[in-house]
Order: structure tokens, then sequence, then C-alpha cells
């Protein structure tokens, strides 16, 4: 588009309020990690003259306190025992996360692909009831699924929380998909009938492959929701091994005390899964997005 | 290489009766054409063919056989679609030799009958291209070699050429002719280009409403249409169609067009048998069945220049007669005057009428 060329400016300028938007909070946690309080709180002491350590990053992977606490022993109730959770927690969450992600594309796209391309009675019925589940507020869930998950015997175990969270994201997938799916034109199932293909093969084989960058989008999606789910998180999850990490980040953030480093670092560890994800998806899910036309 | 038979066949969406009661004998390599206006059942009929849609009632016979039941795949045909249809994910090769892969053809079979398709149609530098590369002919290549590499009995065409431009157009309907005579199938094709139907077919049925109007050869369609639907349908300009009435002058079988004022000719042994005094008919004249000139002559009829359209070589003539609705077509290779109002005479030969009954059917 020509637009791009002739306005470079303009387009550069909104590129870096949005960085500034997004990125800002992610570069001013790194830097709070790196820096020890003092440098944060006191106007004269600078990243200059202190320089950078990896301290807080060392005790919440190894234990290990930093020097300046060792030393400053009134201080110790600045670092929280629950920042130590954060690289378990951040393990329960990649598996819950990925879990849900897993088996919202599992379910989801099935579902979507024959809400899509079939007839069946109750299917409007049963489309609004999956598109307007989501519209239940989460507060009014909490108790009767603490009780079906009780009664499940899945509190305290990760597995509770995967099925909170799989259910909460299947209906934007679904539809999202099944509007994806509706888009394809009807003649290229109708190809792929005359090539010999049964309705799970044309799925498989042409419906799937087409879809990717949206089931790219898709999951992702149900990732990042369920690593930043909190509520059912909190509730579901019980004693530390199995918290995922949103669950660990509000207990460290609620202790009034907390060294602010060590909060800042506890919240970069909790970013870098969705970085690292975003920089792995995202490429594909654009790429797709922009070229997406299924013409041909 | 099949005779394709079907027997009342119909087919209704809901209360939409798409196709009513068809009957038709395709023969073993015949070229046949389904022409008709948008909505009359041409794509429900190549569907239910190719089996992408139920059949309600009747008999749909391949190569001798009942076919109704049989799955799409297993019919021996391959369709051609008019938006293509291609595998946007999977290249050129992939899209010619998925359907043999799915038939659970063996790798160096496809491999050499993707490569014959290919050469068929000259799309051998293709092969490794995504449809999303291709220019919308070679598209059009690919599709009909996807249907090639099948070695189908009969093919079946959805206006395979209605989104090319009209060089592109020109071109694949001649390739389509030079295929028909190489692989010697059956080919079904629905259009509603009269180029391509006159060019293409060896036999043309014309539906209307879910029904066959017509069948037979162009020309036999184009020079004696039954009715004034299959007679106003095939030919570009479209033929004249005016209201008149059985006459007599000096005792010879004459025709008045439009009103009671309107102009008289006289049509002599050219008269059908059928015709008597005073029947209310529809006459119909190819536009360039109509003499045109400047000077008055013998028995020709005045009319008045509404407009010219000049298309180089020959140009098209509305004129306006008086009492008679509507304005006629005269298409003309003489130079013509072009002011509106300009009184000019048309002369028509008896021998080129057609003489319908007013409700249509031929006399
Ligand atoms: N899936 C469908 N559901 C309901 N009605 C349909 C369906 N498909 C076709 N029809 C109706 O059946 C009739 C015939 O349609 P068909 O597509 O065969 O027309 P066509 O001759 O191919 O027209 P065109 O030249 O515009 O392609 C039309 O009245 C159409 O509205
Ligand atoms: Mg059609």
């Amino acid at each position: 588009m020509s637009w791009r060329r002739r306005r470079p400016m303009s387009t550069f300028l909104i590129s870096a309020l949005i960085f500034a938007f997004a990125g800002g909070p992610v570069l001013l946690a790194l830097y709070g990690s790196v820096v020890p309080d003092r440098v944060l709180l006191s106007p004269e002491r600078s990243v200059f003259s202190e320089g950078i350590s990896l301290e807080n990053y060392r005790y919440i992977f190894t234990g290990q306190l930093p020097a300046s606490y060792e030393v400053e022993g009134a201080q110790r109730s600045m670092i929280s025992e629950a920042a130590r959770q954060v690289p378990r927690s951040l393990w329960n969450s990649a598996r819950i996360a990925a879990a849900a992600m897993v088996l919202n594309i599992v379910l989801g796209a099935p579902a979507a692909y024959f809400f899509a391309r079939y007839a069946f009675p109750g299917k409007r019925m049963s489309f609004m009831f999956i598109i307007l589940s989501p519209l239940v507020p989460t507060a009014a869930l909490v108790v009767p699924v603490y009780l079906i998950m009780q009664q499940l015997g899945l509190i305290g175990s990760v597995w509770g929380i995967i099925l909170v969270h799989t259910a909460q994201a299947l209906p934007f997938t679904v539809l999202i998909l099944s509007v994806f799916f509706r888009r394809l034109p009807a003649e290229l199932f109708e190809a792929a009938i005359l090539d010999r293909c049964n309705a799970f093969q044309s799925f498989v084989r042409i419906a799937l492959p087409l879809a990717l960058p949206s089931i790219g989008a898709t999951g992702l999606f149900a990732f990042m929701l369920s690593y930043s789910e909190y509520m059912f998180a909190l509730v579901l999850s019980g004693e530390a091994s199995s918290r995922p990490v949103s669950v660990v980040m509000a207990a460290l953030a609620r202790n009034t005390d907390v060294s602010w480093s060590l909060l800042n670092t506890g919240i970069f560890i909790a970013i870098i899964p969705t970085l690292i994800l975003v920089v792995l998806v995202w490429r594909f899910v654009v790429e797709g997005l922009v070229s997406g036309s299924v013409k041909g | 290489m099949a005779p394709v038979g079907m027997r009342g066949l119909r087919k209704a969406y809901g209360n939409v009766e798409a196709v009513r009661d068809i009957s038709l004998e395709i023969e073993n390599r015949e070229f046949v054409v389904l022409v008709g206006p948008s909505g009359c059942g041409k794509s429900t009929l190549l569907r239910m063919i190719a089996g992408l849609e139920d059949i309600d009632a009747g008999e749909l016979t391949i190569a001798g056989k009942r076919v109704n039941e049989v799955h799409p795949a297993d019919r021996g045909l391959a369709m051609v679609f008019q938006s293509y249809a291609l595998y946007p994910h999977m290249s050129v090769a992939e899209n010619l030799a998925f359907g043999l892969k799915m038939s659970g053809m063996g790798r160096d079979e496809i491999e050499s009958k993707v490569q014959k398709a290919a050469g068929i149609l000259q799309i051998g530098e293709l092969l490794k291209r995504r449809p999303r590369e291709l220019s919308g002919g070679q598209r059009q290549r690919v599709a009909i070699g996807r249907a090639i590499v099948r070695e189908p009995e009969v093919f079946l065409f959805d206006e395979p050429l209605s989104n090319l431009d009209a060089d592109l157009r020109a071109q694949m309907r001649v390739e389509l002719a030079r295929l028909h005579g190489e692989l010697q199938s059956t080919m079904i094709y629905v259009t509603h280009d009269q180029v391509e139907a006159m060019t293409l077919a060896q036999r043309i049925v014309v539906l209307n409403g879910g029904r066959i109007e017509q069948q037979g050869a162009p020309l036999e369609l184009y020079e004696r249409p039954v009715n004034t639907f299959v007679a106003g349908f095939l030919g570009q300009p479209k033929m004249n169609l005016v209201q008149a009435i059985a006459t007599t002058i000096d005792g010879q079988p004459a025709l008045r067009l439009g009103a009671d004022s309107g102009p008289m000719i006289t049509i002599g042994g050219a008269a059908p048998a059928a015709l008597r005094a005073d029947q209310e008919l529809v006459v119909g004249v190819r536009p360039d069945a109509v003499q045109l000139s400047a000077t008055k002559t013998g028995h020709a009829i005045p009319a008045a220049l509404e407009l010219v359209e000049r298309l180089g070589s020959d140009a098209i003539a509305h004129v306006r007669i008086e009492g008679v609705d509507p304005m006629i077509t005269v298409e003309t290779r003489e130079p013509v005057p072009t002011e509106r109002g300009t009184p000019v005479w048309l002369e028509i030969d008896a021998a080129d009428l057609h003489v319908f009954r007013s409700d249509g059917e031929r006399l």
C-alpha cells in the first residue's frame, strides 16, 4: 500500500507510541529487576554508580540471598518466600496454559468446523449457548465450579485448572474458527468430495491446513487467557506445588514490605514465557492473517 | 467416454423447484452445452450429475448404470468449478495429484499422470507454484488439469471461463475444443455465454425454469427455435419479437405488425400451413436479416432511427416503426446515418420470419 511509503513519519510515531505503551512496562520491570531497591527509591543513586546485578534472579532460582540483605538483617521481611515459588509456578502455568491451548484446538477446531459446515437440529441454540456462556460472571461460577472439582477430586491439581481454563477460552476459539471455516468457499469442499475425501479427510487435509494461522491465533489467545487467569487458579490450586504464576505473583505483590527489585524480578520472569510465545507464534499468525485470503 | 442418461430428474430446495422433470440422453463423446438464464437450474442439474446434490426423483445413468446412489468420486467424472476451487495450500502438482493420492494410486503412476496432464495443458513450469501465484488463466488451466489427470468418463464444467477476460476466454474456448478432440470424453458444459455455446457445442440444451425448452445442434436452434424463449435467448443481438395479426393482402397471406395502424408484410408462400386469418401472433426476425436503407424501395417499411451503435466493421441500429413496440434492432454492414429521427426503410425477406403463436410456440 502506497500510504505507508508516503507517510513514514506518522507511521513511525504511531509505532513508537504503541511500543511505549506495550513495551514500556516490560522494560521498566526489566530495569527494576536488575538494580537494587536503593537505586529505585533514592534520587541520588543511579544505575550508573551502582551498576546492575542479577542477585534477585539468583535468589529466586537458587535461594541464595542478595548480599545487601545478608548484611542488613532488619530488612529480611522484604524478602518474601513467595518469590521462591516463582520458577515452580512458572512451570505449572506453562503446563496449564499449554494444555488449555492444546485442548482448545483439539476440541474447538472440529466443533467450529462442524458448526460452520453442517446443519443439525439444535445448531442455533447450542451455538448461542456456547457464544453467550462467557457472559456469566466468574464470581457466580466460582462456588459451583469448586464443588464440581471437589466431586471430581481435582482440587489442588493442575487438571482442575486446565479444565476450567479450556472451558473459558473455548467459546472464543469456536466462534473465531467457525467464522473462518464459514468463509471457506463451499466449492473447495465439493472438489474434495470429488477427490474422494470423506468428511474427516476434508477437515484434516483441506480445512485444517488453511486454518493454521487462525488456529495459531486462537491457540495463543487461549494460552494467554489461561496464563493470566487468577480467580479459578487461586481457588482450585491448593498448596504451593500446583499454584500457577498468577496466584504466586498476587501473593508476592500482596506482601506490602516486599522488595521492589524482587517484585520486578518476579514480574519479568513471569513475562518471559509470553514473550517467547509471541515471538515464535506471532510472526506466523500475522503472516497468515495478512496474506489471509484463501482465494485461489 | 460414457453416455449419460437422465430420466425425469427433479430437484427442489424447499418449495423452489430448481429442476423439474428433465430427461436427456447424452451420447458417448458428445459435447453438450447447457444454457439458460440465471437461476434456470443449470448448475443444479450439473451438480446432480456430479453427485453433489441429491436427486429427488428420476434416474441418472452413466455408462448405462444407475448412479443415483453412487458416491461422487465413484461416478467416473470430473468437475471444473467456476471459482476453480484449487486447494490454496497445495502446489499445482499437489493439486493435480490430490485426487489420485486419495484413491490410493502409487507415487510413480501419479507422477507420470501429473506430468502428462501438465504437458497437455502446457503448465509444466507452474507445477511448483501455489495457486495464489498464478494468473486467472493459469488457474483455469490447472483446474482443467486437475480434471484431466483423473481420466474421467465424463467432464462437467460449470461456467469455467466466466472469470476470464475476453481474450483469454476466446483462447481457452479453442483450447477446450482441442481438448475434447484429444480426450474423446463426454463433456457437459454449463454457460450463459452465447458464443461459447454456439462454438463448443455439438448439442445445445436450452433450460428455462428447470425445464428443457429445446435441444439440438447449435445452428438448428438458431435457425428454427421452437418458441419465443429460445428465439430470444440465442443470438446476439437478440431476435426482434413483435406482436402481429394474420391477415391478407390481395388474397395473399400477410402479417400486420403491432397495432391496427402498423405496417403489413406479405408472406406469400413462406406462410406456415397452420396460419389462420386474424390469428394473434408473435413474429420474430434476426437483426442481421433486416435490410436497412436510407432510400425508399418497393415494399420497404418506413421507420425512424433512434440510436446507432458503431462496432467497427458493422453497426447496430435501433429503429422505431410507427405503431410497433418495441424498437427494432438492425445489424448492418452498410454505412448508416446516425442522426436521431432520420427516416429509414426496412426490408425483410418473408423467408427470414419466425412466426409464433401468441402463447410463444412456433407455428
Ligand atoms: N442451495 C440452495 N438452496 C436453495 N435454493 C437453491 C440452492 N441452490 C440453488 N437454488 C435455487 O435453485 C434455482 C436454480 O439454481 P441454479 O444455481 O441451478 O441456477 P443457474 O442456472 O446455475 O443460475 P446461474 O446462471 O446464475 O448460475 C434458483 O432459483 C436458485 O435460487
Ligand atoms: Mg450456476
